[in-house]
């Protein structure tokens, strides 16, 4: 007589924490490794070697990260109205992906700078939905690069 | 005219429970909708939801569930009217 349909009572999971500053201090861990790459000396001995790898796999991994951090923002809090009244997002974390893949090829810091200036655009829109004034400050470390940071 | 629906989700808990039945009656133009009715609704990108009508502006309807979590017109902005198309009776 009745056919039974299905209704959604859906929710996120239940934690609701959300922040960009993981991704963040990846990028800029990037191009910290970048940094110490550049610096490392040019005695191509045990310790150069065992150095440059281990800066390598920190770049691979912190870049991997960043990536991994803006995605789940933007698939898990990102809904359609956040998208209504910030249109480039999507372009945004479309860039972060392809940069983060560029930070691993590369030992660039060009492209490790780029990475972290779409973060930072990211972080911008993020803290904006939510109602948080930002503020952009130097790092208080190294690379000692421009963030943006959320005032609370 | 009579429709049943199975909940999947606890976005209404207590008061619905995921996997617990209820039976709604379709909404037509003079079709009453008040505050703190539960209704069904088709949202894109969603599909069906159920939850409940927690403010009306003219034909601006807010739905929200109650749990802090639940993905509804905090997510998505108000319902039109015309997006509302059951209302729940009861359950069983």
């Amino acid at each position: 007589m009745f056919n039974l349909k299905e209704v959604k009572a859906h929710c996120d999971v239940p934690c609701g924490i959300y922040d960009p500053s993981a991704a963040q201090i990846a990028a800029l861990s990037v191009i910290r490794m970048v940094d110490l790459m550049d610096a490392a000396s040019n005695e191509h001995d045990v310790a150069y070697h065992n150095d440059m790898a281990r800066y390598v796999a920190v770049k691979e991994s912190e870049a991997v990260k960043c990536k991994e951090e803006i995605r789940i923002i933007w698939g898990d809090f990102i809904k359609p109205p956040h998208l209504a009244v910030n249109p480039d997002i999507h372009t945004v974390v479309h860039n972060i992906m392809m940069l983060g893949g560029a930070a691993k090829q590369h030992a660039s810091r060009e492209k490790a700078m780029e990475l972290l200036a779409e973060v930072n655009k990211f972080a911008e829109i993020f803290w904006k939905i939510k109602g948080v004034e930002t503020k952009v400050a130097k790092s208080p470390y190294a690379p000692n690069e421009d963030v943006v940071y959320p005032v609370l | 005219m009579l429709q049943l629906f199975k909940i999947s989700g606890d976005s209404l808990y207590p008061f619905y429970k995921n996997g617990e039945r209820v039976v709604c009656r379709k909404i037509f133009h003079r079709t009453p909708i008040k505050i703190d009715d539960t209704v069904v609704f088709e949202k894109d990108n969603y599909g069906m939801m159920i939850k409940k009508v927690t403010s009306i502006d003219n034909n601006a309807y807010f739905v929200e569930g109650t749990d802090p979590f639940s993905i509804d017109s905090r997510n998505f902005g108000s319902l039109e009217r015309e997006a509302i198309k059951y209302k729940v009776l009861f359950k069983f």
